[in-house]
């Protein structure tokens, strides 16, 4: 008996040490928010927003937002709000932890960069609190019961409306509008995205209803095929270009699953007109041809198979804003095409 | 070595280390090996008749010939960690070594990381170079630090030098992942353990090394029965242990090394197997490493083909399946018997 409280002592202690996570590099924050360069609509406030976690309830309009989730920085901007705090962005971002489209978009408002924070290991909360935020946006995030706790001590949070990573762009917008009262704006900066998107539907008629697998092949371990299901954010932007998630794929997500994987056995059975992967290496596309297993996957086969390194073109796509849609249809679509018309 | 001749039916519960001798058992571990490289060909995510083998160009055909190196690299693999860990556990006189031990799968894994965060290698067949010499450095780092002080690198120093270099080797892994996110997709891939998704090529390079490596070990089997008497009474026998250890310790790395570099960390296997085999045929490493090989080949092949069904459509990977089918298997071995001293 006295062993297995010793036990479970020590785990305690364990655990708690792993929740002493360490946070890095912020800039001194700022002692004003960033002038924005639109309106609140009148009467925005006070304004209460539902979301997994409960309700933020905004009083006034916000001066200094932070930024927590992953694609309200985008939105934030769109709608000519500068945040005082970004997440770094650690995969598809330059050495500073940025995208371009959100420079450019920075560069267009005349703001300085906002501090960028670093959330690889967990949300910083302390680097939060220093930014002395009234309102943090999480729209598009993973956020634990626990994070959103101590961060509502700080400021209201708008956490993610249903299941964590599952949030689409327009729900973003739609609730980053709100809870800055710019909801007409947002509408506005919608309908100009959609109506980007539509043009480049209408300039790509040869992907048009062309079914394909979003994966995330690893040369590191070939026996698998790990792809993205329809509940995912980045078929979603290649349905909405006209395309179609392929019939494997449809039968094989399961309510509440983004992700999924299946024996590099099956391969045959993944038909698609056009296959997307990550790649690490420009060979990598190479190694996947002449696997034994994965060669046989169909689009592979045909020669309709995209494996890209361009990680920065691929996050545009992956998780798209109104900011990287129009980058997305740049870099991304022809990448696309190529592959769907097999050269 | 004496060999009596086995009764012609299972014998009941024999008496450790008696009534199995070596023959018979291997006779029989032979025969589980080749049932589960049999079933290994046939059994998958996907059923494919066998005879689609002489199918060219068949979708079951392409199914078959990738699960033969996926069966081949299982065998070896298996019997490596298995052998290597023998050998640990004589080396160190510590009956928990295995190669996860003395630093060298934190070796491996840091230098696995360093080259695809450094040096920007994607793939399989240019990090499993990194991490092969990783695992050696590790080795010799932790026998260096061992070696110093008196009494030189005794079983007790290398056991402390093998968890220090670890921990903190591990350390530097966690930095760089924490910066490097592009580099830790990489390395959850490898870090599951996983025998299938390897060609042939990369196979083949690590064969030469896991032949050598096998050599110097089993070869050692009788050194370590030598250092099981202590080293003061080895001395007196006049072995030179401090070479001794080298050249064990060399077979040692070239098993763990290459193996841990082809498929990533795979536990269980070098802990328990020896121990296993120990419990049938008593501690003399002449009889416990060859017996070790075959049940490690047979253990972590068995591991795999079960791996891939239980969760089909998707597969388990070895690394966590050897854990899984490893501890019915080693609490039955457990119950027949006392667990033979080292």
């Amino acid at each position: 008996m006295i062993r297995r409280s010793l036990l479970t002592a020590a785990s305690a202690v364990l655990a708690l040490s792993g929740l002493a996570a360490c946070s890095t590099g912020s800039t001194d924050s700022a002692d004003t928010g960033q002038e924005s360069s639109s309106k609140a609509d009148s009467g925005a406030f006070p304004v209460s927003i539902k979301h997994a976690y409960g309700e933020a309830k905004i009083e006034k309009e916000p001066k200094r937002v932070a930024v927590v989730g992953v694609d309200d920085a985008d939105m934030l901007l769109s709608l000519g709000v500068v945040p005082v705090s970004i997440p770094k962005v650690t995969w598809g971002g330059d050495e500073d932890g940025t995208t371009p489209w959100f420079d450019d978009k920075l560069k267009e408002l005349g703001a300085d960069q906002p501090a960028i924070l670093d959330q690889t290991d967990a949300v910083p909360v302390d680097e939060v609190a220093k930014q002395n935020p009234d309102l943090i946006l999480a729209t598009y995030s993973g956020i634990t019961k626990a994070e959103y706790k101590k961060l509502s001590e700080i400021a209201p949070v708008v956490a993610f409306p249903d299941q964590p990573w599952a949030t689409p762009w327009q729900d973003s917008l739609e609730m980053v509008g709100k809870a800055t009262g710019r909801n007409k704006l947002a509408d506005e900066v919608e309908a100009e995205t959609e109506k980007t998107i539509e043009t480049a539907k209408k300039d790509n008629p040869e992907i048009q209803g062309k079914t394909f697998v979003w994966a995330s092949l690893a040369t590191a371990d070939l026996s698998k095929i790990p792809f993205y299901t329809t509940e995912d954010a980045r078929p979603e932007f290649l349905t909405q270009l006209g395309m179609k998630n392929a019939p494997y794929v449809e039968a094989n997500t399961k309510k509440g699953q983004f992700f999924t994987e299946v024996s590099a056995e099956k391969a045959s059975e993944l038909k698609s007109d056009f296959f997307f992967t990550y790649a690490v290496e420009d060979k990598d596309a190479e190694t996947f041809r002449k696997d034994k297993l994965i060669g046989q996957i169909p689009a592979i086969k045909n020669g309709h198979m995209w494996a890209s390194t361009d990680n920065v073109a691929s996050l545009a796509a992956g998780i798209p804003t109104p900011l990287s849609v129009p980058y997305a249809i740049d870099e991304f679509v022809p990448g696309i095409v190529k592959a769907v018309e097999g050269q | 070595m004496t060999l009596t001749v086995a009764p012609h039916r299972a014998p009941a519960a024999p008496q450790r280390g008696r009534g199995w001798s070596g023959l018979p058992t291997a006779g029989l571990l032979v025969g589980v090996v080749l049932l589960a490289v049999v079933a290994s060909l046939l059994i998958g995510a996907k059923l494919v008749s066998p005879l689609d083998l002489w199918r060219d160009g068949s979708v079951g055909q392409g199914i078959i010939q990738a699960r033969m190196p996926r069966t081949v690299l299982g065998v070896v693999v298996g019997a490596a960690l298995a052998v290597a860990g023998g050998c640990l556990q004589g080396l160190t006189r510590n009956p928990l070594a295995d190669p996860g031990l003395l630093g060298i799968n934190a070796g491996a894994t840091f230098a696995m990381v360093i080259a695809v965060s450094v040096f920007g290698i994607g793939s399989l067949s240019g990090y499993v170079w990194f991490a092969f010499v990783g695992a050696a450095l590790a080795m010799v780092l932790v026998h260096t630090v061992a070696a110093f002080g008196a009494g030189g690198a005794t079983p007790a120093k290398l056991v402390l030098a093998g968890a220090a270099l670890s921990a903190g080797v591990a350390s530097w892994t966690a930095a760089v992942l924490l910066r490097d996110k592009a580099t830790f997709d990489v390395l959850r891939q490898w870090q599951v353990g996983t025998v299938g998704g390897r060609g042939w090529d990369v196979i083949l390079t690590a064969l030469p090394f896991l032949v050598v490596g096998a050599v110097l070990a089993l070869t050692g089997a009788r050194t370590l029965d030598t250092l099981a008497l202590g080293d003061d009474l080895a001395k007196g026998l006049g072995r030179r242990t401090a070479v001794d250890r080298v050249v064990v310790g060399l077979g040692i790395v070239l098993l763990t090394g290459t193996a841990t570099a082809l498929c990533g960390p795979i536990g269980f296997v070098g802990l328990v197997v020896p121990h296993m085999v120990r419990t049938l045929v008593g501690s003399a490493y002449t009889r416990v490493l060859p017996l070790s090989a075959g049940f490690g080949a047979a253990l972590t092949l068995l591991a795999d083909v079960v791996g891939r069904v239980v969760w089909a459509p998707s597969e388990i990977q070895v690394g966590v399946m050897t854990a899984i089918v490893g501890v019915p298997v080693f609490v039955y071995f457990l119950r027949r018997g006392r667990m033979a001293g080292l």
